[in-house]
């Protein structure tokens, strides 16, 4: 055995080419699914960590359902006997320009001496002698351009407040994006004295707080809020880890299409050595070492390269999370040694079983490798029915299961049976184009293609599964954007909106405005969440608006009826699918005086919120929760007048407001709409690269293969111009069948992803409409990475007298 | 009337560096085969045999001395003229066939025609195929071949588009000795016919029993057997 791995590791250092892109290949699949797992691992436990640097690990919250509690209660159980160190805590969600921050606000001499967090004697009294004055780190510091004592400008619930920058703490990664505060200082602000958002209270103190903490209080520990968290943003991780493995999968195909390049290379010794007495056994031992020895390194290189890419990929979802989830995910990723080691054994064990077929053909190599070639077909219908049977597998577990992770396992299924069927489509393609080309130096060079299945069948099924995925995901995102603009362009009813820089909008304040000339009609919008946590948004409707309500489900007219007169309530379409209900079941509201039964009256599309929300009619709901406030007003005009003029006669009725034109909404919905996608276009461009890897490696060993064939086409006379344009032809071939395989399986991602993922996801359903751009986008791309793949390797060959290689040989 | 030369080398000194140590594989070389002519050349294991070929052929360049094919000096041939020369005035057999794999018998065959941008003449390849033995293979691919097979196409895809010239490098280097006469009398049939000089690297005595001449080449220079 030590002659053979000696053997080995001479020939590996005879092809460094191939050996760095096979480490490459996986390290680059690795490193998506480290930068993936290691980002949702943030979006569920990092969540907490700010809870954690205020009051320890796995601290308690006492909670009351109303999202409020009298500081009276703090102080009623600090002075009871055997109190544990309580941390009042008052949190709110702060816009800076784009960015969402979070205020939290607390008793900086309550926090321990703050060591976690770098708030020493000297910040501590910064903190509570400067005016408004918050503490920030030194990457929020940055990320917002502040220094020492700058003020800066945040909206908190509508209104517009100035903060100084009382200290920049050095440490504290876990208040990233977050405004610490005193609470003495924030009450005064928020105009929220005598109140608390809740109390962080040590680990160990549950007994005590069960026992002492009044009724309707309750206790939440690190894992349920952790929960909370996790719940709230299934879908998107669960479609984050799906594209992450198909990266993988890709990857895959790289180390498979290395591996079995390097094969072929020896098949001649590995004739002779068995020629010579080496078992079967010891040829695939030696296989199964080096797979080893080059997945395991592979995959630490895509450990470390994926902990770099978790905090770009952090960076790209923060704010979604915070725009679609109020929540304000830290920016620190925590790398486990648990992680790193599942990952990088799920990458080891996935390359042993993806070169199975590798160890099959290299036990079949007769000894002394005297038999004469065979044509390739041996065993390619099994592989086909195979593919099949996956196929047929995946698409009925999409059909049979009714959770995300069904669809998302089916379709992966699918995926899989779809690549192993696109090497025998890519040959049929090839063959089809060749046709007629058939006398051309194009045609020759595809006719040589058809023969190097093996060879290429790697780089075609990475090459057209990572086109699909691309562009199958950019068509989901463009036809969802379409529907997203139209669902907007249909809810904005209003000319203009209202909402205010400071304070509330009042019913004084909304007479105010409904009674300017000009304006025919108000609607106002008012959301509530309920202790529940589902959210209930109270609508005043002018005639027009109502058919800003698109009914998936219900008959519209009854339904108005019963919304206005409100014995009823409607809900959006996540919520129906979330909670199973539709119209004709009843939905439970309590109020402060009572509990309300309503039924569903109808079903409508809402791509605002996945969670979901109810509808009930605004002049019941003040009715209800005597909640006199409006969040915003939409203004109808008598005549579409121009919104700078507007702006000052609104103005002038209370220089608070602040008019947004429908337009401008329009712009900032689609705005986070992108924004929340920066991440699928992110993958799919990692795959992308990860693919081009598999292609340049498969034209690589093509190439390398074929050495001595271009070296005696050259001498038989074909000019270098010639010997280019053929491994041009055979490359850009590659490509362009791989982007024709990949059109239906990109219209297949693209349809699985809209009427299957995004429903279960999610909750919402979408029109399937097709949109071209990026189908064509893809067949662009793939001809430039053909073109761009055969460059180097044909001027590698082209730039050679054939003399030498044909010596070699 | 003089036969118009189809090869002429003059002086024709070849140098490879070698562990640090230059070899003079040939030492000023003069060698003239006129056309129809037929020169075995043999001699040692190493002695330059190849290298001379390569240097006819304009595959490789000579340290010193001059190389004429069909009356184009290829040193003050630009490389692409010199590659269409080789491709429309040259004919190549190697030793081990070195035929395309990914390319049937009749596709390898048809190579010379295409890269000569001529059209291919069905009933003149039939005639040749048929002649070497190999019209029942011409839809095989070269793996599926034994050796002597594989060589009658590659005498084949060398002799297909009429070159002036037939380099051969060994032809029966690879094959057994039976095929090897086999290969060896298809060359006499073959080239009997037609105007085309053969210049064949051997180290089988038989081969000049084929031959107007046979030389040896030996420390750098050809001699007479």
């Amino acid at each position: 055995m030590r002659l053979l791995i000696q053997s080995s590791r001479r020939f590996f250092y005879r092809h460094p080419g191939q050996l760095l892109l096979a480490l490459i290949g996986i390290a680059a699949g690795v490193a998506v699914v480290t930068g993936v797992a290691l980002m949702r691992d943030v979006l569920v436990n990092a969540l907490d960590m700010a809870g954690e640097e205020l009051a320890g690990r796995d601290s308690l919250r006492v909670e009351h359902p109303s999202g409020r509690i009298d500081e009276s209660l703090l102080t009623d159980l600090a002075t009871r006997s055997g109190a544990p160190v309580l941390v009042p805590v008052i949190a709110a969600r702060a816009r800076f320009d784009d960015r969402v921050l979070e205020l939290l606000a607390t008793d900086p001499m309550s926090l321990g001496g703050g060591e976690g967090i770098g708030l020493g004697g000297d910040q501590i009294n910064a903190l509570m002698r400067t005016p408004a004055g918050v503490a920030v780190n030194t990457a929020t510091a940055q990320r917002l351009g502040l220094n020492e004592g700058d003020r800066f400008t945040v909206r908190i619930a509508g209104a517009e407040h100035e903060f100084e920058t009382a200290t920049i703490l050095a440490r504290g990664r876990a208040l990233d994006d977050r405004l610490l505060m005193d609470i003495a200082i924030a009450q005064d602000t928020l105009r929220r004295q005598g109140q608390l958002s809740w109390i962080e209270a040590p680990a160990g103190s549950r007994h005590w707080l069960e026992a002492e903490l009044p009724e309707g209080f309750r206790i939440e520990t690190a894992g349920e809020r952790r929960d909370a968290a996790a719940r709230l943003t299934e879908g998107m991780r669960a479609n984050l880890t799906a594209m992450s493995l198909l990266s993988l999968a890709v990857g895959l195909f790289v180390i498979y299409s290395v591996l079995s390049f390097l094969l072929v290379q020896r098949r001649r010794a590995f004739g002779m050595l068995r020629a010579v007495g080496v078992t079967r056994g010891q040829v695939t031992g030696l296989l199964a070492m080096e797979t080893f020895i080059l997945a395991g390194l592979g995959a630490l290189l895509g450990l470390v390269l994926g902990t770099v890419l978790a905090d770009q990929l952090l960076e790209l979802v923060r704010q979604p999370i915070s725009e679609l989830y109020r929540l304000v995910p830290a920016a620190e990723t925590r790398p486990s040694g648990a992680l790193y080691l599942s990952i990088w054994t799920l990458a080891v064990v996935l390359s042993q079983a993806s070169t199975l077929a590798v160890w099959q053909e290299a036990r079949r190599i007769p000894p002394g490798q005297l038999v004469r070639q065979e044509r390739e077909s041996r065993g390619r219908s099994a592989l086909h029915l195979a593919a099949v049977g996956l196929l047929l597998a995946g698409v009925a577990i999409i059909m049979l299961s009714a959770g995300l992770a069904g669809a998302l396992a089916g379709l992966f299924l699918a995926l899989m049976g779809c690549a192993v069927l696109t090497p025998s489509l890519g040959m049929l393609l090839l063959r089809l184009m060749r046709l007629p080309l058939r006398k051309t130096l194009a045609g020759r060079a595809l006719a040589m293609l058809t023969t190097s299945r093996r060879r290429i069948a790697p780089a075609v099924a990475a090459l057209s599964l990572a086109l699909a995925l691309s562009a199958g995901i950019g068509m989901m995102v463009l036809g969802f954007r379409v529907t997203v603009d139209d669902w907007v362009d249909r809810l904005l009813r209003a000319e203009a909106y209202v909402t205010v820089s400071q304070g509330v909008i009042d019913t004084a304040l909304t007479e105010q405005i409904g009674s300017l000339e000009g304006i025919v009609a108000l609607s106002s919008a008012r959301q509530h969440r309920l202790p529940d946590g589902r959210v209930l948004i109270a609508y005043d409707l002018p005639a027009d608006a109502w058919d800003g309500f698109e009914l998936v489900d219900g008959e519209s007219d009854s339904a108005r009826e019963a919304f206005m007169s409100g014995e009823a309530a409607l809900v959006t379409e996540p919520f129906a699918r979330r909670r199973d209900k539709g119209v004709g079941d009843d939905i439970t509201i309590d109020t402060p005086e009572r509990r309300l039964a309503l039924p569903i009256a109808a079903v409508y599309r809402d791509y605002g919120s996945d969670q979901g929300a109810i509808a009930v009619d605004a002049v019941h709901y003040r009715e209800w929760f005597d909640d006199q406030v409006r969040d915003s007003l939409g203004l109808y005009f008598e005549e579409p007048g121009e919104m700078d003029r507007w702006r000052e006669r609104l103005q002038a009725v209370d220089e608070r407001i602040v008019l947004t034109s429908r337009e401008q909404v329009r712009n900032q919905t689609l705005a986070v709409f992108d924004r929340t996608f920066r991440i699928s276009w992110a993958l799919a461009v990692l795959v992308g690269i990860i693919a081009l890897i598999a292609l340049v490696s498969a034209l690589l060993a093509l190439g390398l293969e074929r050495r001595r064939d271009h070296a005696t086409l050259r001498a038989l006379g074909m000019t270098r111009r010639g010997v280019t344009g053929l491994v041009v032809s055979q490359t850009t071939g590659l490509a362009a069948a791989s982007a024709l395989i990949a059109v239906p399986l990109a219209i297949a991602i693209h349809t699985g992803l809209t009427l299957v993922v995004q429903p279960r996801a999610f909750g919402w359903s979408l029109p399937l409409s097709l949109p071209v751009t990026p189908l064509v986008a893809m067949g662009l791309l793939a001809l430039a990475t053909g073109l761009l793949a055969g460059i180097y390797p044909a001027w590698r060959i082209a730039s050679r007298d054939p003399s030498p290689e044909l010596r070699s040989h | 009337m003089a036969a118009e030369s189809v090869l002429n080398l003059a002086g024709l000194t070849r140098r490879f560096v070698s562990g640090g140590e230059t070899i003079r594989v040939l030492d000023g070389l003069d060698l003239e085969v006129s056309a129809g002519e037929r020169v075995a050349i043999m001699g040692a294991s190493g002695s330059g045999k190849s290298t001379l070929l390569h240097l006819a052929a304009g595959m490789d360049r000579p340290d010193e001395g001059r190389v004429v094919v069909v009356g184009h000096d290829m040193a003050e041939t630009p490389e692409p003229r010199r590659t269409r020369l080789r491709a429309a005035a040259i004919g190549l057999v190697f030793q081990d066939f070195n035929l395309i794999d990914s390319l049937t018998v009749a596709e390898n065959i048809e190579l010379p025609m295409w890269l000569n941008r001529r059209p291919i003449d069905d009933e003149a390849t039939h005639r040749l195929t048929r002649e070497l033995g190999i019209d029942g293979l011409l839809e095989r691919l070269p793996g599926e071949l034994s050796g002597g097979e594989q060589q009658r196409v590659a005498i084949a895809r060398a002799l297909i588009h009429e070159p002036r010239l037939l380099l051969a490098d060994e032809p029966t280097g690879a094959l057994d000795q039976v095929t090897a006469a086999g290969v060896l009398d298809l060359f006499d049939q073959v080239t009997a016919g037609r105007d085309c000089a053969l210049v064949m690297v051997t180290h089988n005595p038989d081969a000049a029993r084929i031959c107007d001449r046979t030389l040896w080449l030996q420390q750098g220079r050809l001699e007479a057997g």
